[in-house]
């Protein structure tokens, strides 16, 4: 398999060249074009039944899909909803934990799992479910705007819509601003509260702040 | 096994492999270690929802740390001499563990109870929205399924059927306060043993259970229960309750289209709709009264629902679908016996119909 990314850091986009045999996961609904002889399946992510409450609780896609590259030189673009920069991570069996609409693609020697991170993340707008990605291969993800990378050492607080990513390495609480009721009823002022040492993945821009801008020129 | 170590130089995590030297772990990295000795070591549990350990010392340049996943690197840290301390950790994370699901239950509790209450709530809803829907519009959906029900059947035109039918009805009918003349009995060519009551006023009889009946009075009996259906309103009763759930559970998705589309259900396959339990007796209950102020042996219903019971087994199979919506198990004949010794003395009036020659008039009719 040969990746390439281009159209970094506005609107990055994957160019995938998959050989006869070779298999990608991908995004439900992030296939951009393709060649005839890719085939595709969709898979349920995380199994039927965590797959079933987190559509009931978080609204999030069910679906990946699975192409595979039916003769040398398959071809498969993929790209992300959202403008901004596509960036990878090359796993050698460790861990990592991504906001679950940072995912983009993956090879299949990584297993992607999702964890439920409790109901006050519902709340965030951000969705109450992280994807945990553990294994060998590369994993793809998409951020809206671009990618920045910080090491904590000690603390960090970030607001919930710029989280990409982060290391196992940290421990993470979600921590409001305001008091109980502002945070409960806008959602705004939600930090994830990152302690430990490690990386986090960052996003330059958030979309609930493009959803409160865009808000005030429909009144 | 493989670690992630900081602060040994400015970047970030560096991997290394861990490994146990003594009373120290120690970690190499390109071909520099450092150790942790067990002695002054701070071990705690950290990472992403504590699936790590964290080892920490102070050095010259700040402080190193170690991180370790947690179930891999236990054995390896019993090893190096951290037992005492990692039975500390795991005795208070646990606590903490047991604290959280004394919470998750007590949340489980209490959105059942939630659950109960509310469905208790829908039921009061319920049986008062029923009351509210005017009897007009409850003949117009028991007259659209009846037209629904005789498109694929034959309604029986023999004269000594349907006039044996006829003087049973109108003599129950005679006993109804106040009079409905809504009500209609429609007698079907059908193998099957079954009989029920459409929204409004229909009652369906199949030929095979007429001809089930060894005397009147068990047709009788038959008749008065299913009026008693549609004097309470049952099925409105049965289709609002089978509704309720596919409703709240639309409802909690959040789906309206499958609402709908339940409301739509809820109407459909009504003919084969059991009622509830309570429902049958109460219809078995005010059944027997009927059939009291009408003058007739109210013992014809125990003995057609003794004899349903009694087929009500695998091996016969003919009058099973009405027995599948009306158990007729032992309790209910009982229970028929004690009901009927509370009503007071009647002089009983037979039926005057001829019905052995009416049986085989049926018989002859299905050949
Ligand atoms: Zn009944």
């Amino acid at each position: 398999m040969k990746a390439a990314i281009d159209g970094n850091p506005d609107f990055g986009n994957l160019w995938l060249t998959l050989d006869a045999g070779d298999k990608v996961l991908a995004e439900s609904g992030a296939m951009a074009h393709m060649s005839a002889d890719v085939e595709v399946k969709t898979r349920l992510m995380g199994g039927f039944f965590k797959a079933l409450v987190r559509r009931l609780l978080a609204g999030e896609s069910l679906l990946v899909g699975e192409y595979t590259g039916r003769s040398a030189g398959s071809r498969l673009a993929v790209s992300p909803a959202l403008p901004g920069e596509v960036g990878f991570r090359d796993f050698d069996g460790d861990g990592y934990y991504f906001q679950a609409g940072s995912f983009l693609a993956s090879t299949p020697g990584i297993a992607l799992k999702t964890k439920f991170v409790g109901l006050k993340a519902l709340f965030s707008g951000e969705g109450a479910f992280f994807l945990y990605c553990t294994g060998t291969g590369r994993l793809w993800y998409n951020a809206y705007g671009a990618i920045v990378e910080r090491d904590v050492d000690g603390e960090l607080f970030v607001d919930t819509g710029h989280v990409v990513g982060w290391e196992p390495t940290l421990t993470w609480k979600i921590s409001g601003t305001g008091n109980f009721f502002s945070t409960m009823f806008s959602g705004e002022g939600l930090l994830l509260h990152f302690q430990g040492r490690g990386k986090v993945l960052l996003q330059t821009r958030s979309v609930g702040a493009l959803v409160s801008w865009t808000k005030t020129y429909l009144r | 096994m493989q670690g992630k170590l900081f602060g040994r130089t400015a970047a970030g995590g560096e991997s290394c492999e861990v490994s146990v030297a003594g009373a120290c772990l120690q970690a190499e990295h390109e071909e520099q270690t450092v150790r942790f000795p067990a002695e002054s070591s701070r071990l705690s549990i950290g990472g992403t929802n504590g699936c790590m350990f964290v080892l920490e010392k102070d050095g010259a340049s700040g402080t190193v740390s170690l991180y370790l996943d947690r179930p891999q690197s236990r054995q390896l840290l019993l090893a190096a001499g951290f037992a005492a301390r990692l039975a500390e950790l795991e005795s208070a994370h646990s606590a903490v563990r047991a604290r959280w699901a004394g919470v998750a239950v007590l949340v489980v509790a209490a959105c059942l109870a939630l659950a109960f209450a509310v469905n208790k709530v829908a039921d009061l809803v319920l049986v008062s929205a029923v009351q509210q829907v005017p009897l007009s519009w409850e003949s117009k959906l028991g007259a659209t399924m009846m037209s629904g029900v005789l498109a694929t059947a034959t309604e029986v035109s023999q004269r000594e059927v349907t006039a044996a039918v006829e003087t049973v009805v109108s003599r129950l009918k005679g006993a109804l306060e106040p009079p409905r003349d809504d009500i209609a009995v429609h007698v079907l060519r059908d193998d099957e043993v079954n009989a029920f009551a459409l929204p409004g006023g229909q009652i369906v009889l199949n030929t095979a259970l007429v001809a089930s009946c060894e005397r009147p009075e068990e047709l009788a009996g038959v008749l008065a229960h299913e009026m008693q259906h549609i004097l309470l309103r049952h099925s409105l009763q049965s289709i609002a309750e089978k509704m309720k759930w596919s409703i709240l559970l639309s409802l909690v998705i959040g789906d309206f289209d499958s609402v709908q589309a339940a409301i739509l259900g809820g109407a459909a396959g009504l003919a084969r709709l059991g009622h509830s339990r309570d429902m049958e007796r109460e219809a078995d209950r005010q059944g027997l009264l009927l059939l009291h102020r009408a003058n007739i042996d109210p013992e014809g219903m125990v003995d057609f629902f003794a004899r349903l019971g009694a087929a009500n087994r695998p091996e016969s199979s003919a009058l099973l679908s009405f027995a599948s919506t009306h158990p007729g198990d032992e309790e209910r004949v009982s229970y028929l016996q004690a009901e009927i010794a509370g009503l007071g003395e009647r002089t009983v009036e037979p039926l005057a119909i001829d019905w052995e020659t009416m049986r085989r008039m049926l018989k002859e009719g299905s050949s």
